[in-house]
Formats: structure tokens, C-alpha cells, sequence
């Protein structure tokens, strides 16, 4: 029996297109974990963690973002950011964590305000790269409060980009690129929030 | 006959599938949408907000490996200035802040302690933070990206009236693209993050009795 040509070149079409659009991986907790940083003060107050996302965090919310599951900033990423905050603060020792909300003394209040790749920024609106990598960048509001009071302790957006050392894009690594680049720069971008509060609340 | 039949029809509706998928990629690629802020305060802007001061940009990068110095900074706020203009405003750079400050001190302040290093004459300042610069080039394959926070502040309100932040890249592949990019691949990156952020600013005409 013969195959036919449009058939199989249909299914062809139809594999590459479930590659590119379809296979995309959720990110992956333990790589929003910042390793190898320390900081230099240690409270006793317990702290407990909320991590929100903002409206706006993806800046064309009517477009279909690229490989949606890792680039949509959704509760389940938001989840997957807050814990990894819980684990990052438990091991640097900043904080004692809360076991619950009601149990805390202090509230670390996270946003996520905008998250997105370089080409999403450009390829939306014209196509001025020609040579496509993983560059992204994420902007987090942190706040942080007394429970009790409510009083501001410090409040500050953080802006992480990994442009600096964002990889290229290899042929059938795409998706790949797209979520190490969002896991290395959140991983970043948690660092800088918490050596940020470090140095915010030295002197207390 | 009717297996004959039965293939011509499956054949027809693969073809319309593929039809519809491709149509439908291709209107998403071609449609502009309209990029939203980080933030915007719509009535600090009708209250108005000129004349905006482009402040010295604050290089915040934890690796400065890529060099960006005060001709890049010149380059990006000259952008910043024309682009303002085109959407109505009056914006003039500022070339220091009130006191001398380090770029980790900057970056750590709030809206609040930034405004008492802005000028006091000025209604709003716009600061623009550089958060990571890429210089990439790969036998035949050449890229700069730049990702920046744009803020403007309202001085009297001591808040926070704009914000949007982006990556702009430029780049080519190929001997002779890669060669061209090469050239201008600085400047194609700063045109290209100013082109990717000013589309969310507000432009004047369009904010109701704008002053």
C-alpha cells in the first residue's frame, strides 16, 4: 500500500508543531533556590511568606505567551516562588519561618510584577533580533511588615535580568533555554531580595 | 471506491486543520497588541508631570564585564529624550544627583529617598536602571542585549507615577548579517529596548486635560 505524500509530511508538520508549541516544562522548584550566598544578620522574629502576580506581569496579556507554562506567571508559579523564598530564607537563617500565617510576627509580602523574555518584548511588535537568545527579566515588589502593626519595615521592586549571561538558542533546545534562563533568574532575583532585606534591616 | 472515498475526505480535513493552524499563527504574529505598564498612575499624568528630568542612568549590574560607559549612557538617554518628545512631552537630562551616591545605595532606595536626590525644580524625573548588558559573538552569529527598569517618580508626591522594564536585543546570523550587526549592534540594542518600552507610556494627547 503507498503512503501518501501529503499525509505523512501533514504528520510531520503536525509532530513539529506539538514540539515547539506543546512540550513545554514547568519550572522546577529546587533551581529557584539560590545556592552559595549568605547573609550577615540572623532575626528571631517568625516570618511568614505571600507571594502574589500582578495583572500586568506579562505586558501583552491578550497575546499567547510562548511555552505558556513557564513564561504565564500563574498561582502555580507564584506557589513554586514562594517556596522556594521559604527555603532560601530557612537556610541563610534571616528569619525563623512561621509554621502559619497567624503564628507570624513579620509579613514578606511578594509581587510579581512583570516577567518576560526578550522575545516577547521585541517579536511582538517588530523583530529587530536576529539572533534570538534566552534574555529575559523579572521585577518583584517585596514588602515587608509587622504583623501586629502593619507598619512598613522596607518596601522595594527588585529587577533581575539574566541578560548577561543568557544562552543562545540551539536548534530543538528552545523550550529548554526558555526555562533554565526563568529558573537562573528567579534564583537571582530571590538572592537580591533577601541580601536586600538583610542590609535594610541591619541596623534594627 | 469507498476507501478511495474515505482518504480523499481525511485528506480534506487535514488540510483544513492545517489551514486553520497556520491562519491563526499568522494573525497572532501580525497583530501589534498594545504593551501594558508596570505601573501608571493616570492622574498624577493629568495633573501634569513636565518637565520630565532624565537622570545619570544607574548601572546596577553585579557583573560589568560588558562595558557601558558615558557615551552608552548619552546614547540611551538622548533616545529616551526624542521619544518623550514624540509623545508630547518636554524632557531635558539631568547630569547629577543632589549628592554623591553610589549605584547599590541608589538601587536600594525607595521612591521616598530617591526624591531628596532629584532636582527640586523639576516635576518629575524619569531614572533608568540597567540591569544586565550581553555582548555575544559566535563565529557567525553575533548579539547585544540590554534590560533596563524605567521609572518615573512625580517629586511632589513622592511616588512612583510609571514604571516599565525590558530587554532589547539586536543581532544577526550569517556572514554578512553577522558582519553588519555587528557594527551597529549596540546601538540596535538601545534602539530596540526604548522601541519595546514607550509603546505603555502615556502619550500626552491622549490624557484628559493634561497640563
Amino acid at each position: 500500500m503507498k503512503q501518501s505524500p501529503l499525509t505523512l509530511s501533514s504528520a510531520l508538520l503536525c509532530a513539529l508543531l506539538l514540539l515547539v508549541i506543546g512540550c513545554s516544562h514547568p519550572p522546577r522548584r529546587e533551581k529557584f533556590v539560590p545556592s552559595r550566598f549568605s547573609v550577615d544578620v540572623h532575626h528571631p522574629e517568625r516570618l511568614s511568606v505571600s507571594v502574589t502576580s500582578s495583572p500586568n506581569a506579562f505586558p501583552y496579556p491578550t497575546a499567547k505567551p510562548r511555552g505558556d507554562e513557564v513564561f504565564t506567571p500563574d498561582s502555580k508559579f507564584a506557589e513554586i516562588y514562594r517556596e522556594a523564598i521559604v527555603d532560601a530564607i530557612r537556610s541563610c537563617q534571616l528569619y525563623a519561618i512561621a509554621d502559619d500565617h497567624h503564628a507570624a510576627d513579620v509579613i514578606l509580602d511578594v509581587t510579581i510584577r512583570r516577567m518576560s523574555d526578550s522575545s516577547q518584548s521585541t517579536g511582538v511588535t517588530q523583530g529587530t533580533s536576529g539572533a534570538p537568545s534566552a534574555a529575559a527579566l523579572i521585577v518583584t515588589e517585596w514588602s515587608l511588615k509587622r504583623k501586629i502593626t502593619g507598619e512598613v519595615i522596607c518596601h522595594k521592586d527588585i529587577t533581575t535580568s539574566n541578560a548577561h549571561d543568557a544562552p543562545d538558542y540551539i536548534l530543538g533546545g528552545m523550550i529548554t533555554a526558555q526555562r533554565n534562563a526563568i529558573e537562573g533568574m528567579a534564583a537571582t532575583n530571590i538572592r537580591q531580595g533577601i541580601e536586600w532585606i538583610a542590609r535594610r534591616t541591619t541596623s534594627r | 471506491m469507498n476507501i478511495k472515498k474515505s482518504v480523499l475526505q481525511n485528506r480534506s480535513i487535514i488540510q483544513t486543520v492545517i489551514m486553520v493552524i497556520m491562519t491563526s499563527l499568522m494573525a497572532t504574529g501580525c497583530v501589534t497588541i498594545q504593551r501594558k505598564p508596570i505601573a501608571v498612575d493616570v492622574n498624577a499624568f493629568e495633573r501634569g508631570i513636565e518637565p520630565i528630568m532624565i537622570m545619570p542612568i544607574v548601572d546596577v549590574r553585579a557583573d560589568k564585564s560588558v562595558s557601558f560607559d558615558k557615551d552608552d549612557s548619552d546614547k540611551l538617554r538622548s533616545l529616551v529624550i526624542k521619544r518623550l518628545q514624540g509623545l508630547g512631552y518636554s524632557a531635558q537630562s539631568c547630569d547629577s544627583w543632589k549628592s554623591s551616591v553610589s549605584p547599590q545605595q541608589l538601587s536600594d532606595m525607595n521612591e521616598k529617598e530617591l526624591c531628596r536626590l532629584l532636582p527640586p525644580n523639576a516635576k518629575s524625573a524619569m531614572i533608568i536602571s540597567v540591569d544586565g548588558l550581553r555582548d555575544s559573538y559566535k563565529v557567525l552569529v553575533t548579539s547585544f542585549s540590554i534590560s533596563a527598569t524605567f521609572t518615573v517618580i512625580d517629586i511632589s508626591g513622592q511616588k512612583e507615577i510609571w514604571k516599565d522594564a525590558a530587554v532589547g536585543e539586536h543581532g544577526g546570523g550569517g556572514v554578512l548579517d553577522a558582519a553588519v550587526a555587528q557594527i551597529g549592534k549596540r546601538s540596535g540594542a538601545y534602539n530596540a529596548l526604548v522601541d519595546t518600552v514607550f509603546p505603555s507610556f502615556p502619550k500626552k494627547s491622549s490624557i484628559p486635560g493634561a497640563r
